[in-house]
């Protein structure tokens, strides 16, 4: 992996509208959250106010890895790249990227905005901590939209499966097992959105780093197994 | 140096229960233009997705440069279509990041750019006419330099300057030692440019070989005569088969036109018109052999 490769890979991404779009929503809900809480007299929350990134980088990582299979750039990528891992690594690696400056702005933002590590008993108690703590979780989607959309090889299927899975399984799982909200990634997101130490922010993004890895060690078996259509879906 | 560009011995891939490819074996050599002909669904962009390794064998090897596929990035270039590139991207930026995957320099944009005959800079991809995002596919595949070169159905959508375009720049790769492997349904552009052709008939490879070998000598003569039962009976008689073509005159298959020529003079046979038609690879296909059992299964492209 070199740093041409990961600047043509970060390139490729950025060079279509779609990110952009969801990175100005993902910013536009945290400022927007923290704005609406104050409004209402209520404590600014870190929680709250990143409460849309998760979804918004999932999102990010299935439309950007999907659109190659919606317009049929999946075998011109792959072997310009040369092979389906390098492929996989590749996009996924420019999804990490773009994602996790996400997070981080999408934290800036809220610190801005409410000025929320100050604020007692409302959330991280510093900045540093907030940053690293919406940068794991904005990666972590954001990983995990790109390996949903190798596994679907679909735009749209990635794009419902993830929705799907954030607004109604995970939290059924929830509600069946308590125990299911240790290792379910939305649960294990928000918890490390609210803490409030170190050691509970890097365990979480422990956790969240163990999640990307499975995620991605299925997506690029799945990948590795798959054929690939020179057609658009 | 590895003997042949693309080597496949005994192919077969499997789509569920269906053979797409049965027991397939195809070679290309370095500094040629090979056609790839057949009916829809005969398994010609299968037999290039296997060799690029986009598809997996059931059976058999393939070999692509001497290796397991896929290629070294930037040996290869391919078009499969015109409209697979985003549509939201800039079409200089889609040239910019084929370069870039080859590690080409600014110099080599230029030069796709130009080839892409476009003169708005910020055009997108899904802005394009059939024919000009046909032409930028084609400028894609043969960014940098690769070895080669394999388009699926390069001539849809372009115009007669765009077809002279692409017979000019596939013209000069193949002499500069490059392999031009082109699936077509334009059998007369193949006919006129491949130095080989390999015919699929439902997954099987009904012919492999020079074009010359398929298409032979001229073997059609028609012939028409202010005496057709004459011109009729002269022919039975030399024993040659020919098809009656319109109230006076017949076609001849199979014999030279100086033989023709001999028979009715010495039958005195008065003749009208008379002309000599070289085989077309589309007559050449409809003759080829064609496997009855592979005709019971019909056949559908691996996803």
């Amino acid at each position: 992996m070199t740093g041409t490769g990961l600047v043509r890979d970060v390139r490729r991404l950025t060079s279509v509208p779609a990110p952009w779009v969801l990175l100005t929503l993902a910013l536009g809900v945290s400022a927007s959250a923290t704005v609406g809480l104050a409004t209402l007299g209520s404590a600014p929350s870190s929680a709250a106010a990143l409460s849309a990134l998760p979804a918004a980088c999932g999102v990010i990582g299935a439309v950007t890895v999907g659109a190659d299979f919606r317009f049929g750039c999946v075998h011109s990528e792959l072997l310009a790249v040369g092979g389906r891992l390098a492929y996989v690594a590749g996009t996924t690696r420019a999804v990490a990227l773009f994602t996790g400056a996400t997070g981080a702005l999408s934290a800036v933002v809220a610190l801005l905005v409410a000025g929320l590590p100050t604020a007692p008993g409302t959330g991280l108690d510093t900045p540093q901590r907030l940053l690293l703590a919406a940068v794991a979780v904005a990666v972590t989607w954001g990983v995990l939209g790109a390996a949903v959309a190798l596994l679907a090889g679909s735009q749209t299927s990635a794009v419902g499966v993830l929705l799907g899975y954030l607004v109604l399984a995970e939290p059924l799982l929830e509600a069946t097992s308590s125990a299911a909200g240790q290792l379910l990634p939305g649960a294990v997101s928000a918890t490390v959105l609210a803490s409030q130490g170190w050691a509970s922010v890097g365990g979480g993004a422990l956790r969240l780093v163990l999640l990307c890895v499975l995620a991605l060690a299925v997506a690029a078996a799945a990948m590795f197994r798959r054929a690939v259509a020179v057609t658009s879906s | 140096m590895p003997d042949h560009v693309v080597e496949l011995t005994d192919v077969t891939v499997r789509v569920g229960s269906r053979r797409v490819l049965r027991e397939l074996s195809l070679r290309l050599a370095a500094g040629s233009w090979h056609g790839l002909v057949g009916a829809n669904g005969s398994g010609k962009t299968t037999v290039m997705r296997t060799a690029l390794g986009l598809v997996r064998p059931t059976a058999g090897t393939v070999r692509l440069f001497g290796a397991v596929p896929p290629a070294t990035p930037g040996l290869v270039g391919v078009s499969f279509g015109p409209r697979l590139l985003h549509p939201a991207r800039r079409v200089r930026t889609e040239l910019a990041l084929r370069v870039a995957a080859v590690r080409g320099g600014p110099g080599d944009l230029e030069v796709a750019w130009e080839h892409t005959g476009l003169t708005d800079r910020r055009v997108r991809c899904g802005a394009l006419s059939l024919g000009q995002a046909q032409r930028l596919s084609v400028t894609c595949a043969m960014v940098g330099s690769p070895r080669l070169v394999v388009l699926d159905e390069p001539t849809v959508g372009l115009d007669v300057a765009g077809v002279d375009w692409l017979r000019q720049r596939l013209g000069e790769f193949v002499r500069s030692g490059g392999c031009a492997w082109v699936s077509s349904h334009d059998l007369s552009e193949v006919e006129r440019a491949a130095d080989a052709v390999t015919v699929l008939d439902a997954g099987c490879v009904a012919y492999a070989g020079p074009t010359c070998g398929l298409l032979g000598s001229p073997s059609v003569v028609r012939v028409a005569s202010s005496r057709p039962a004459a011109l009729a009976r002269a022919l039975t008689t030399a024993g040659l088969a020919y098809a009656v073509d319109g109230p006076a005159g017949v076609v001849v298959h199979g014999a030279a036109p100086r033989l023709v020529g001999e028979v009715l003079a010495r039958e005195r046979v008065p003749v009208v018109a008379m002309s000599a038609e070289r085989t077309t690879l589309d007559l050449a296909m409809r003759g080829l052999a064609i496997r009855p059992e592979s005709r019971s299964e019909r056949l559908v492209e691996a996803p």
